[in-house]
């Protein structure tokens, strides 16, 4: 590959599959993330979660002697992946974040024909918890109810350098997508669920979007830790204060049970 | 009310919609009250619950109706802390309602109830959504008969 700048990167993603534009392309993905959207929200694993996390909410109350595991009672919401977020997405995984750039990325190549594989959040949710521990509950009890569906699934902690800190827990499926003659193919796809504390949760906006705005600049700005007049550098480092004072919050909240 | 052939407890539960968590300790706690009281059944239960500033459900205190005592079990989730009066008389009721009106109870409904009892022990209860029905049933069958009339 030759391409270096995103417009560029789009020309080389449309010669990948000579049938078919990059405007072609982006209608087949948004009518294949929309069908694994409603396979997702209409399958047991997802309907299960709904109804029981009132249940983990109720378990977490009593086990931490009357803290809410969750932010709110808002039943969390499935998002598909917007087409442009897609393309953004294969851009850096092919180019600005490949070390072997111009040779394909260790896994290979983001294209028409592996996004749905290679992109981990097609499908994603939300959910927000009140304390830093709340992570680890949550999981864990995904985790087994995943277990008890005879379901995978994988845990990634996040701590990224730009301050954001949440779990992704992922849980995978087998959709059917439309191919390019529009007959159907089946394709593995993993929904993804971030989960985040309520305090990250409130300066998530903040470092997500300067985290979008400038994952698509051509160089990546590495000085901004030293340079305090970075657009990237306040909110970057709030990211990492709150993670240390909601670790302070437990060791306060352990204290006060202890006590 | 659950139509259902089973205790009024567990009928109660299922109109309040409660996790396995919450049903299980109240089981647990009406084993004790029903010890306590050397094998009578409880006529009814009420949760004391409110909805707080982000929608959330919190439970307050869970009370048990025998005929001879009533019991609160206040903190229920997490404490272990049970009160038992008997009751004879009422010497008054004080009620509080917001997007109530009797038997029709929404999502956006809300009532209280605050009672003294003719020495000075007081009891609160307060229901949100459905949960406003059974309180208002409460006030009217078990509260109203024993306000004491003055003379």
């Amino acid at each position: 590959m030759v391409a270096q700048t995103f417009e560029q990167h789009c020309s080389w993603l449309e010669d990948q599959v000579p049938d078919e534009n990059l405007k072609a392309a982006g209608l087949r993905f948004d009518s294949g993330s929309s069908i694994a959207l409603l396979k997702i929200q209409e399958s047991e694993v997802w309907s299960l979660l709904l109804t029981t996390l009132t249940e983990w909410d109720d378990a977490y109350f009593r086990d931490t002697g009357g803290y809410k595991l969750f932010a709110s009672s808002d039943r969390p919401k499935l998002v598909r992946k917007p087409f442009d977020s897609l393309l953004d997405k294969a851009y850096r995984k092919n180019v600005l974040m490949n070390p072997n750039w111009p040779e394909p990325p260790e896994d290979g190549w983001v294209t028409q024909e592996t996004w749905y594989a290679k992109t981990n959040d097609i499908i994603r949710t939300t959910v927000v918890v009140k304390y830093m521990d709340g992570v680890d509950y949550f999981t864990t009890a995904a985790g087994q109810l995943c277990d008890s569906l005879g379901l995978g699934h994988t845990v990634d902690l996040e701590a990224r350098a730009e301050g954001y800190y949440a779990a992704h827990f992922y849980v995978p499926q087998i959709i059917d997508i439309p191919r390019t003659n529009w007959d159907t193919e089946s394709v593995p796809l993993r929904l993804e669920i971030q989960v985040t504390t309520q305090l990250q949760d409130a300066i998530r906006k903040l470092t997500h979007e300067g985290y979008v705005s400038r994952r698509s600049v051509e160089k990546p700005a590495e000085q901004w830790q030293w340079d305090y007049k970075d657009a990237n550098f306040a909110p970057n480092y709030l990211g990492h204060i709150l993670h240390y004072i909601e670790g302070m919050i437990m060791e306060i909240r352990d204290r006060g049970r202890v006590s | 009310m659950n139509e259902k052939n089973e205790s009024p407890v567990m009928a109660y539960l299922d109109d309040l919609v409660v996790s396995s968590v919450i049903r299980n300790r109240v089981l647990e706690i009406e084993e004790f009250y029903t010890a306590l009281l050397q094998g009578s059944v409880a006529e009814r239960i009420f949760v004391s619950e409110t909805v707080d500033s982000e929608g959330q459900r919190i439970f307050e205190s869970l009370w048990f109706f025998f005929a001879e005592a009533w019991c609160e079990a206040h903190n229920f989730q997490v404490e272990d802390k049970f009160d038992v009066v008997r009751i004879e008389r009422i010497s008054y009721a004080i009620t509080e309602r917001h997007e109530y009106k009797t038997g029709k109870a929404t999502t956006k409904s809300r009532l209280s109830l605050n009672f003294k009892l003719s020495n000075t022990n007081l009891g609160q209860l307060k229901a949100s959504g459905e949960n406003c029905n059974a309180l208002s049933l409460i006030l009217q069958e078990l509260i109203m008969p024993r306000v004491v009339t003055e003379t």
